[in-house]
């Protein structure tokens, strides 16, 4: 059982990802916005955070360049739809920031299940924290 | 303002008001006369000078109206005029004699008046005493009012030197080109509080007067910065101007002045950006004010307030970009949607859209997303003193900071 921290400012999203990940059998705890994405990374330890990029105070690019210098280690996946404009330029920079994965909205409740599964070792067994 | 001066302005003000209130329902003439072209032909000189005129002009007043009205300073950039039991011409003819009588105290005080235009705007009274402005006009020039002059353009952009700390230029990122291409020039404090209706409408054009001669300083300081530029560095210069400058006749006829002595190349990378156009206007309105600007630049755009629910007068009008501003009050979270439904409404109508005062990174992520063509602010590149010459942007660029540090 894997703890992930998902981070996005749309409570929808953050509840439709929360479903999808208890489902796999893993711990989910929600953040609205980066900065309260950065401060619960700094007081329980995770094993995978998903963030979204367009987000008030802190984007999502911003919150991985922080996440790293926390944890060198730690598993980002980011998931952006690119707002109206389906600009997806910030969510192709997510990786040189640092993200493992790149997730497009809107996604595929498989997408996401295989996503984490690669990021977890295959979902059966999921490391804990 | 001295004391004195401070007590003839409450004092003439009360009495005007219980006077023109007593009036009761007999339609009374209001004019507001502007000083502020004369703050701008003084310069250093214009506190010391008008307060001797204030005195001098206390004088003649009563000779002037008699019991016909009141005419009072407020504040010492205007003087307002409230007549009764006269019709248009002789209101006007009273107005002229009141212009001559400041023209001749200015010349007694050794200020060379030639040239020098005081704009009038008309207004009236309801039938419960209250301000309305109905039009906004200059009188036709006659005695004692002379139209502005090529020198008096000249004269308006270079007197009256602004305080360098009042504006400053916000760099312009042209997203689709990945170029910072323009610098926007920008006050370091707002100019006025949100805008006012009602029975607030004389003293907003009052304020609006006041704003008039602000916007003939901001063209004179970004004329001024530009000119500074390298010969090798280009840039596109956006200087905003409100609307209501550019409605009234008298501001609009200064500011056209100040634009006649725009330099040639400069015209060909200036954009006006018509900033506070009122929503519901006039598409004709608009235009007019738009025509009135295109000989001056290279395009002539507008600046609404964010949450503004229809451009249809814009687009009709033809300009062809419109932008909002992210500064202000409003977090992060207040703008984010408000972003994505300006833009979705601008689009409908084919118009591409601008957003300023961006200060984070996280905003320049939101404006991209919402589908902004321009973005500007702090967030791209540090506020400047003057433009500079256009460089390469990208999105990288924007967390370049982030990356650093």
């Amino acid at each position: 059982m894997a703890q992930v921290l998902i981070i996005d400012d749309d409570r929808g999203i953050r509840q439709l990802l929360r479903r999808i990940i208890e489902a796999r059998g893993h711990v989910a705890v929600e953040a609205d916005t980066g900065r309260t994405g950065v401060d619960a990374f700094q007081q329980q330890s995770f094993d995978l955070v998903l963030t979204d990029i367009v987000m008030p105070d802190m984007d999502g690019n911003q919150t991985i360049v922080h996440l790293r210098k926390l944890n060198p280690s730690i598993k980002i996946i980011a998931v952006s739809g690119g707002g109206r404009a389906r600009n997806l330029t910030p969510l192709q920079l997510a990786k040189q920031f640092g993200a493992d994965r790149i997730l497009e909205k809107p996604f595929r409740r498989d997408d996401v299940l295989r996503t984490l599964d690669e990021m977890l070792g295959g979902g059966q067994a999921p490391s804990a924290a | 303002m001295n004391s004195l001066v401070r007590q003839i302005d409450t004092v003439s003000r009360e009495s005007a008001s219980a006077a023109t209130l007593s009036f009761g329902a007999t339609p009374a003439l209001v004019r507001t006369i502007d000083l502020y072209t004369v703050r701008v032909h003084l310069g250093v000189r214009f506190p010391t000078i008008v307060e001797q005129l204030h005195l001098r002009l206390r004088q003649d007043i009563p000779q002037l109206v008699g019991a016909n009205g009141w005419i009072c300073p407020v504040g010492d950039l205007f003087y307002m005029v409230v007549l009764w039991g006269m019709n248009e011409d002789s209101a006007t003819g009273l107005v002229q004699r009141f212009l001559k009588r400041i023209h001749a105290h200015l010349r007694d005080m050794r200020v060379e008046t030639a040239g020098l235009f005081i704009p009038v705007n008309a207004a009236h009274l309801d039938r419960r005493g209250r301000p309305r402005i109905d039009a906004i006009q200059s009188l036709e020039e006659g005695d004692g009012i002379v139209e502005p002059s090529l020198d008096y353009a000249t004269a308006l952009l270079a007197a009256a030197p602004e305080d360098r700390s009042s504006f400053a230029f916000e760099p312009v990122w042209n997203v689709r080109q990945g170029v910072v291409s323009a610098f926007r020039c920008i006050r370091m404090e707002p100019v006025s509080p949100a805008m006012t209706n009602g029975e607030a409408a004389v003293a907003e054009r009052l304020e609006t007067s006041r704003i008039a001669g602000s916007d003939l300083g901001m063209l004179r300081h970004a004329i001024a910065e530009w000119s500074k530029l390298p010969a090798d560095a280009v840039c596109l210069l956006i200087v905003p101007v409100h609307f209501d400058t550019l409605a009234g006749v008298g501001s609009r006829r200064d500011f056209l002045q100040a634009c006649s002595a725009i330099p040639a190349a400069l015209k060909r990378l200036l954009i006006f950006e018509i900033e506070r156009v009122p929503e519901g206007v006039l598409a004709g309105r608009v235009l007019e004010v738009a025509r009135h600007m295109r000989p001056f630049c290279r395009s002539v755009t507008a600046l609404v307030s964010f949450d503004c629910q229809s451009f249809d007068a814009i687009q009709r009008a033809g300009i062809p970009i419109v932008a909002c501003n992210a500064g202000g009050t409003r977090s992060e979270h207040q703008c984010l949607p408000l972003m994505e439904r300006f833009v979705e409404r601008a689009e409908k109508l084919k118009l591409l859209t601008g957003i300023y005062g961006i200060r984070s990174v996280s905003l320049t992520t939101a404006a991209l997303a919402a589908g902004f063509v321009y973005i500007g602010g702090e967030a791209v590149s540090s506020l400047a003193e003057r433009p500079r010459g256009l460089f390469k942007f990208e999105m990288a660029d924007v967390y370049r900071s982030e990356l650093d540090t």
